[in-house]
């Protein structure tokens, strides 16, 4: 049985970021400790969906050795306590384009279907200095203590 | 000419890293920059006639003035000062806010970055003006601002300009961490550890120790310090590693109860910083003193009686009877004993205060401590060659002398039957000795 068990989730477009919230309860009698900011996401404009990872698993071999990966940020959930993760990704994003040297934005103004992982372990992670790279590290840490919850958008004028 | 800043976008900011290259020449007036020709407004040239000998503006002027012949535009480095909702592809796929990286340099025709120069993207919003911090010689976390982010990237896109990049990215890594101090000496910033990558935005991480943390306020000198005796003395190797790992495990079974009843009460917080934390604070640095100048009884001594002056309460015995009841080896030797250690070290300064003497006492102090390491099943599952290099680690920190790695070895034998089924450690100082 997970430590944790979801008690609610939504997902919403709130101004000009989209809003993801998970509702836990901590059903053990020691703290936990979840990543509470968005690690990698993955945007799908044809079927709309947009992946959230507050995690480390889907990062790719490249980013999982890469030296200047930050710590995630990390939320307290204390023993046999509900707790609140909240985290926002903005609606629409910037980056490179694939073909010249102009920034793009892209919007997920349009998205029906948020899926989201939460990481989390019973103790707090500290870093190895001379161990793994940090995303392994991560990946280590949290081990399969991990929570995937599908939510369903909802759009300010929907709501 | 060779370096271009990114510009007539909304999602870049060439102003901020002009500021920032500002700082890096030493506010020097010959830095400046013009419209980059055929480059649609999309670039600015950034021009420097150099007259500061700082080893910076040197850096800046090499990037500047020298043709490296990467790219067929003659755009051979490319910066572009983003905000943290610029994403940065991983290369499978997915987007990373570039809040988690802070900076990336990218080489030609590589996700990330479509043109033939090198790209370099830094977040010169400072993570929504939250801050980055990454770990100082100190132990502690220190700033990492937006000139020493950028003269950090710009390390590794001279590296991948003139052809000493380092394939072994730890190896490149240490070595822009190495360039970056030069920054930070301009800056007159603390060194960053090149050999600690591990960096953050805001707040920084659990500490290492949570009740230190709160009882002597946060990243306090002390609590960097033990966490660089913990890192460079202790948490190594195998045993190192799993010791710790079941040390911590058991600790936050408890510890954030702890700190919760003290963030409600001051006088338990004054309590345990003054019982226990400080206690166990002077005497890792003792412990500091006894493995950093091995056979020094004399400078150990000296330590001893600087602490004791400092730290002067000992825990009251009532509270050490109460902590065992923690139930775990782990705790007992990592945190309690040393507490223990230092009420008897306070009995002992009342009586001695030569500080040889004083150094053999502790030293033999330390011999019976070290003795009762915990041993965890960890140990039976290294093979013979793993054996023999941790025990060659433990010699050199905890077991110095021939009789204790004798005494030790026959515990292993004896309690986990290494040793005793055919199963020795090669070329350890262990084989050798007697027990």
């Amino acid at each position: 049985m997970s430590a944790l068990e979801v008690k609610g989730t939504s997902a919403a477009i709130v101004g000009d970021h989209i809003e993801v919230v998970i509702r836990v309860h901590n059903q053990s009698d020691r703290t936990h400790y979840a990543y509470s900011n968005v690690r990698t996401f993955h945007w799908d404009s044809a079927s709309r969906t947009l992946k959230i990872y507050l995690a480390d698993s889907a990062l790719s071999a490249k980013m999982r050795d890469h030296p200047h990966l930050k710590l995630p940020h990390m939320q307290t959930l204390a023993p046999n306590e509900d707790a609140e993760i909240k985290v926002s990704l903005p609606v629409e994003f910037s980056r490179m384009s694939g073909d010249s040297l102009r920034i793009e934005q892209v919007s997920m103004q349009d998205v029906q279907t948020v899926e989201v992982e939460l990481a989390f372990s019973d103790t707090p992670f500290y870093h190895k200095v001379g161990g793994k790279p940090l995303g392994h590290q991560l990946i280590q840490w949290a081990g399969k203590s991990r929570i995937k919850q599908k939510i369903p958008i909802a759009h300010p004028a929907n709501r | 000419m060779s370096l271009f800043l990114m510009t007539g976008q909304p999602q870049v900011f060439p102003a901020d890293v002009e500021i920032d290259l500002g700082k890096i020449v030493n506010m020097d007036l010959g830095i400046g920059e013009q419209p980059a020709a055929n480059s649609m407004g999309l670039l600015l040239q950034v021009t420097y006639t150099r007259h500061d000998n700082g080893i910076p503006a040197q850096r800046i002027d090499t990037l500047v003035n020298t043709d490296f012949h990467i790219s067929t535009a003659h755009f051979d480095i490319i910066v572009a000062g983003v905000h943290s909702n610029f994403m940065v592809p991983d290369g499978s796929g997915n987007m990373i806010p570039i809040s988690n990286v802070a900076g990336e340099t990218f080489q030609p025709n590589t996700p990330g970055n479509p043109s033939t120069s090198i790209l370099v993207a830094y977040d010169v919003a400072q993570c929504n003006n939250n801050g980055y911090w990454v770990v100082g010689v100190s132990g502690n976390n220190i700033s990492f601002p937006g000139d020493v982010i950028l003269y950090h990237e710009l390390s590794h896109a001279l590296h991948m300009a003139n052809g000493t990049f380092s394939t072994v990215s730890a190896t490149e890594e240490h070595n822009a961490e190495v360039d970056e101090n030069d920054e930070r000496d301009q800056d007159h910033l603390e060194h960053r550890d090149v050999n600690s990558h591990v960096g953050g935005c805001g707040g920084g991480p659990p500490s290492c120790c949570i009740v230190a943390s709160i009882a002597t306020g946060p990243w306090s000198q002390e609590v960097g310090r033990l966490r660089q005796v913990r890192d460079h003395y202790l948490r190594r190797g195998r045993i190192g590693v799993d010791f710790f790992e079941r040390l911590h495990h058991d600790y936050y079974a408890f510890s954030p109860e702890v700190c919760r009843a003290m963030a409600r009460s001051n006088e338990l917080l004054e309590a345990i910083a003054m019982h226990l934390v400080q206690p166990l604070l002077s005497m890792l640095a003792v412990f500091d003193s006894y493995v950093s100048a091995p056979n020094d009884l004399e400078a150990l001594g000296r330590v001893i009686l600087e602490r004791a002056a400092l730290c002067p309460a000992a825990t009251p015995a009532a509270v050490l009877v109460q902590l065992p009841e923690l139930q775990s080896p782990w705790i007992e030797w990592g945190l309690i004993e040393p507490i223990r250690l230092w009420a008897a070290t306070l009995a002992k300064v009342q009586e001695q205060t030569d500080p040889a003497r004083l150094g053999h006492w502790m030293t033999g102090q330390f011999e019976d401590w070290a003795m009762a390491l915990p041993l965890s099943p960890i140990w039976q599952q290294l093979s013979s060659a793993e054996l023999a290099e941790e025990l060659d680690e433990l010699s050199r920190i905890l077991l110095r002398t021939d009789y204790l790695r004798g005494a030790f070895a026959a515990r292993l034998r004896r309690e986990i039957q290494i040793g005793a089924a055919g199963r020795h450690p090669a070329r350890s100082p262990f084989s050798g000795g007697g027990g």
